[in-house]
């Protein structure tokens, strides 16, 4: 997005306000304005909830209850503490299941980014910097893949080799990989114009070094930023193949499947599926948020590229 | 547009895979000659793909129907919805977007900001459910689904909000990010100088350049809009394509797939040439250069 946050905040400190007592309101207000609090603060809980699953979670998530079954969240009157945040309709701890199936969305959505991310930036490097033949084939090829209805070949992918960790991440780093490719290709354009680089070559450094010291990091910070806008979606994904019943089979807690499994209840206890949605949402929603903010933070310009 | 007749082939070669790798071994032997399985992988897709061009797209393994008549039928309500989210896309979003861009830095700004960063992160299905939630199940206004014979308003209204609101979101931002790159430019700022006033400046020099953007991609945003009533319509129980692929995904009904995905293909190629044709109308530079 768009102004630099120091931008923003210039009218703030041209007001006149009262010098006598510290603008603890102002203050505050610019603190969470320039630095992303909430995102980092919801993450880092995420990513903490995620580990230590085990250890934090009151119940185990497929623990069921039957006689518990329904119960609503703790501020209910017919709820109770035992379960915060109420059971779905076996009985099983909402509250237990959607902090364990962070770990199936952090799970799919790294391995997912982190394959997606290397085939990606290799493939981005090797048309910038070659470009001509190559660059023509790898675009062409980002081209073809974006035309494809990516959700119904997933569901198809899926539906072939059943519905495991492993299909899963595979199908989700085969659309990571494009929005990189994009990216790094038109950073290195940007790049290997520089002098710099030129004065490299003249000196006689080898295409990998040229790589290692110069390319690579130049388009560093774009990766960064992608990524962390590209975890949103990939997250959102897994949660709707989850979802449309093409994700990691049944009793296994995942945030998409939860909110599936809660939809026939959802007179009786709408909860079961209001929770791992919030928890989607939330994660999505923090994540852009801290996507949009590195951007500008490193560069005002590369919203123009992304 | 060079570049889009040459993806048409393509996309084919590769979700034809599919089809070869899971599917043969799990079927009798009779069933495959008949459908023509008992061939090499290729020479199964060199079959298909030669009657795709003729038009024929084979018969669904389920209702032994064609596939033409299986997707043909659901095809209008698909639309009907995808149009619908679209217009809401529309006339929420680039307004909202031009506003939030224009009186930036305002509460504006950051309302419309904050419903860009929501409608991006909701998840459909969910916003659609609590939708249900909400309306059908507590206030009982709305119906939850089932679109019946006829037209009825109150069976669109929640489709329609799913369905538009995660473009609506990026129409919004896309919309903004442009306003502002031209509020930005010279000649804006030259018009400024010259003391013309700024509601000129904004519906003659800002809007006319921004909008060229938005309005190219609209197109694009239909197509996107027409294979991603997929969720809407499982969770609305609404009979269009999204149905029939699920449907024939489950029941490994790979006609029904390939003819599916193709289709979605096409309507992707054509509404991105129709982009390209559309930018050079609206947009006199792409014309003379």
């Amino acid at each position: 997005m768009n102004p630099t946050h120091q931008q923003e905040s210039l009218p703030a400190e041209n007001t006149p306000n009262t010098p006598r007592s510290y603008n603890w309101w102002g203050a505050t207000f610019t603190f969470f304005r320039r630095w992303p609090v909430f995102p980092a603060f919801v993450l880092i809980a995420l990513v903490f909830g995620a580990i230590f699953a085990y250890q934090i979670a009151p119940y185990d998530p497929d623990a069921q209850s039957l006689r518990d079954r329904n119960t609503p969240p703790a501020w209910f009157t017919d709820g109770s503490t035992k379960y915060l945040l109420g059971t779905d309709h076996v009985g099983r701890d909402v509250l237990s299941r959607v902090i364990h199936g962070s770990r199936i969305s952090l799970a799919v959505a790294g391995v997912s980014l982190a394959s997606g991310l290397i085939a990606g930036v290799v493939l981005g490097l090797l048309a910038g910097w070659y470009g001509g033949k190559t660059d023509e084939l790898i675009t062409r090829l980002v081209d073809i893949w974006n035309a494809l209805p990516f959700l119904l070949v997933a569901l198809v992918v899926v539906s072939l080799f059943g519905g495991s960790l492993i299909v899963l991440m595979s199908v989700l780093a085969m659309v990571s990989w494009v929005g990189f490719v994009r990216t790094v290709r038109a950073e290195v354009f940007i790049v290997k114009n520089h002098d710099y680089v030129l004065v490299s070559m003249i000196c006689g450094a080898s295409t990998y070094h040229i790589f290692k010291r110069h390319l690579i990091p130049g388009v560093t910070h774009a990766i960064l930023v992608v990524a962390t806008l590209a975890v949103g979606g990939l997250i959102l994904t897994e949660a709707t193949l989850s979802f449309l019943g093409a994700g990691i089979p049944a009793p296994t807690p995942s945030w998409g499947l939860m909110v599936s499994e809660g939809r026939d209840y959802l007179t009786d206890a709408w909860w079961s599926s209001f929770w791992p949605g919030l928890a989607i949402f939330l994660t999505v929603m923090s994540l852009n948020f801290l996507g949009d903010w590195l951007r500008d933070y490193f560069d005002p310009k590369l919203r123009q590229l992304v | 547009m060079f570049s889009l007749s040459r993806v048409a082939s393509d996309p084919i070669l590769l979700y034809a895979s599919p089809e070869g790798y899971g599917k043969t071994p799990e079927q009798l032997d009779a069933i495959k000659k008949k459908l023509g399985l008992d061939k090499p992988f290729f020479v199964q897709y060199v079959i298909w793909a030669g009657n795709a061009l003729k038009g024929d797209l084979g018969r669904s393994l389920v209702g032994e129907r064609p596939v033409k008549t299986v997707l043909g039928e659901k095809f209008g309500n698909t639309v009907e919805l995808a149009i619908a989210g679209w217009l809401l896309a529309t006339i929420v979003g680039v307004p909202i977007g031009v506003i939030s861009a224009i009186k930036r830095g305002t509460v504006w700004d950051y309302i419309g900001r904050f419903v860009a960063l929501f409608g991006l992160a909701v998840p459909n299905f969910w916003f659609a459910i609590v939708g249900v939630l909400i309306f059908s199940v507590w206030f009982e206004v709305l119906p939850s689904g089932f679109k019946g014979e006829g037209f009825s308003i109150k069976h669109f209204i929640m489709p329609t909000v799913v369905v538009g609101t995660s473009s609506m979101a990026g129409y919004l931002r896309m919309t903004r990010s442009s306003v502002l790159e031209v509020m930005d430019s010279e000649f804006v700022k030259l018009a400024r100088a010259k003391g013309v006033s700024s509601n000129i400046v904004i519906w003659k020099h800002v809007l006319r350049n921004a909008l060229i953007q938005p309005i190219t991609i609209s197109t694009l945003l239909l197509a996107g809009l027409l294979n991603g009533t997929l969720v809407a319509e499982a969770v609305f129980a609404w009979p269009g394509l999204g149905r029939v692929m699920l449907e024939a995904v489950r029941a490994n009904d790979f006609p029904v797939m390939m003819g599916g995905v193709l289709f979605f293909v096409i309507i992707y190629i054509v509404f991105s040439l129709v982009a390209d044709l559309l930018y050079a109308v609206v947009d006199p530079r792409i014309r003379y250069s």
